[in-house]
């Protein structure tokens, strides 16, 4: 399977067995999955790339440094092609805010973050926070008789979360998942072995166990501090996939040791599914895996 | 290869790394806006380019001025020159030039600017990432893992003065959707004490760590 980033001219004379809409982590995945079957596949996207270059990441990095507020998509330049929102777009007025970006906001709570419009999508400074959801959560009407239950439930989407946890070779610790109720096969773990908590996550794991009051339930509850599997780099885990293991697009330096840049959420290890090759094929647009591109402080809040 | 009075390509090259006498002069008169030696302004290869943005911002004459009152008598800036050195400093600790207050660009006679960084390589060079041994996101991180290490001790003999003025930088708490206040609520005031201090397990933990905010 071979990639070529085309304008265009050059696209529109050749014939195509599927066009895919947008470049970012769905458009992506779905055409690596006709490419897989051997279709011509070609995916238009309206945001810029170019960052997969040694010298479009450099001008990456530039950007990321030279913004004043580090936001999202700090790293990306402005394409009045196509406009990002941004999280710079609100401003504060003391009683609410105002909203003078792509995205006309004018309800009571904005949409508070970025998203961006480029090659890779809003995957492209993403948190990377890789959370299946829990079982409870597809059936709440009958749980808790609130809200609506999905038309499916966790066990029919098991698989896909299995697949695109390979995907996007997340990091994580499933015993402890398991353990939270959200079931997988007592062997499963994770692509990569989970990211070492931070010394500040050490000194919150004192709220475990703390009992707080939820006034929306009107109920108390215990706290329970756990890890989130994370899409991002860290060391594979040599018992993935039975004892196949996992090997990062891309990967270079020792196996299970190097093989990533350093666990940041601009970093997401993507599956190389064919066997090693001497030449960086691939078959979905590659993040390069040095860009800096979102700040810790605009944090992506699920929900 | 020696030069001799014609000059040559490698004079030239020669030329520009010596540091210019009035970049070091502009680093040795910013150690006390700083807090730091000029040794260690001068190693950040940002003297030269903070100078002309700061005279390119308020003016030479003005700088000078200020400079001169710096390196007299600190204590006793005030007014615009007061602002002119928070601007230097803040200009040292941070690579960006600041937007200066709003009576300060009248009486400078400038248009008020916008905050900007000066170059890509004065973000990293900032010095506020010495002072709590951080790092500069999105550059020279540190190694894998390296987080989980309890953070070196701060070398500061005084704790950091808070500073009254409102910074131009936006908090994540500006924007009402981003989490609830709920998260950032009721952690602190809990039986098991405050969060700076210390951890379940290290209970050698609960000295000093200074937690400018
Ligand atoms: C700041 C931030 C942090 C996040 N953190 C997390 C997290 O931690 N965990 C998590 O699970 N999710 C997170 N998300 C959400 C997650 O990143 C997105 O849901 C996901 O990336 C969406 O992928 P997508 O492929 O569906 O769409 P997108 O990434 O939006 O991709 C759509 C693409 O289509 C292109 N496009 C659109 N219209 C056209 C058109 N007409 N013609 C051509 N191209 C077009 C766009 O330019 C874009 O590149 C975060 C999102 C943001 C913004």
């Amino acid at each position: 399977m071979t990639t070529r980033t085309a304008h265009g001219t050059v696209a529109n004379r050749r014939r195509y067995d599927v066009i895919v809409v947008g470049a970012g982590i769905a458009g992506s995945l779905i055409a690596k999955q006709f490419g897989r079957q051997g279709w011509q596949v070609l995916i238009l996207e309206a945001g810029a790339g170019g960052r997969e270059t040694w010298e479009g990441h450099l001008d990456a990095v530039a950007t990321f440094r030279s913004a004043v507020a580090k936001v999202p998509n700090s790293a990306f330049r402005y394409n009045a092609a196509a406009v990002s929102p941004d999280v710079l777009d609100l401003a504060p007025d003391g009683l609410g805010f105002t909203a003078n970006g792509y995205f006309v906001q004018n309800g009571g709570l904005p949409y508070g973050t970025d998203y961006l419009r480029a090659v890779g999508g809003s995957g492209m400074h993403w948190l990377g926070i890789c959370l299946r959801i829990h079982p409870d959560d597809f059936a709440v009407k009958t749980r808790y008789g609130y809200g609506r239950d999905w038309p499916i439930g966790y066990h029919d989407l098991e698989p896909y979360y299995t697949a695109a946890e390979r995907e996007i070779g997340v990091a994580g610790d499933a015993q402890e998942q398991r353990e939270l109720g959200i079931p997988s096969d007592p062997h499963y773990v994770y692509p990569m072995h989970k990211i070492p908590p931070s010394y500040l996550d050490e000194v919150c794991r004192r709220l475990d166990g703390r009992v707080v009051h939820d006034p929306v339930a009107v109920e108390d509850f215990a706290l329970q501090v756990v890890s989130v599997p994370q899409g991002r780099n860290s060391t594979p885990n040599p018992r993935y996939a039975r004892g196949l293991g996992y090997l990062p697009e891309g990967a270079v330096g020792l196996p299970n040791y190097g093989e990533r840049c350093v666990g940041n959420a601009s970093c997401v290890p993507l599956y190389r599914s064919v066997p090693r090759r001497p030449s960086g094929r691939r078959c979905v647009p590659r993040r390069s895996s040095l860009t800096p591109s979102r700040s810790p402080r605009a944090a992506w809040s699920p929900g | 290869m020696s030069g001799g009075s014609n000059p040559t390509d490698h004079d030239s090259d020669v030329r520009t790394v010596r540091l210019s006498d009035e970049g070091r002069r502009f680093a040795e008169r910013s150690a006390v806006l700083t807090g730091f030696a000029p040794y260690d302004l001068l190693a950040t290869g940002m003297a030269d380019l903070y100078l002309a943005t700061a005279r390119e911002q308020v003016g030479a004459a003005v700088l000078d001025a200020v400079l001169a009152v710096v390196d007299r008598d600190p204590d006793s800036l005030s007014g615009t020159d007061l602002e002119v050195a928070r601007a230097l400093t803040y200009l040292w600790y941070t690579g960006a030039w600041p937007r200066l207050a709003p009576e300060a660009h009248g009486l400078l006679r400038r248009e008020a600017a916008v905050e900007f960084i000066v170059s890509p390589e004065a973000y990293t060079e900032g010095l506020v990432w010495r002072t709590f041994t951080g790092h500069p996101a999105g550059a020279r991180a540190p190694g894998f893992a390296t987080w989980a290490l309890k953070p070196s001790p701060l070398s500061w003999p005084e704790s950091p003065v808070p500073v009254a003025a409102p910074g131009p930088l936006l908090m994540w708490s500006d924007f009402p959707s981003a989490l609830p206040p709920s998260v950032f609520s009721s952690v602190d005031d809990s039986p098991g004490g405050s969060l700076a201090t210390g951890s379940g397990q290290d209970p050698q933990n609960s000295h000093t760590e200074e937690t400018p905010t």
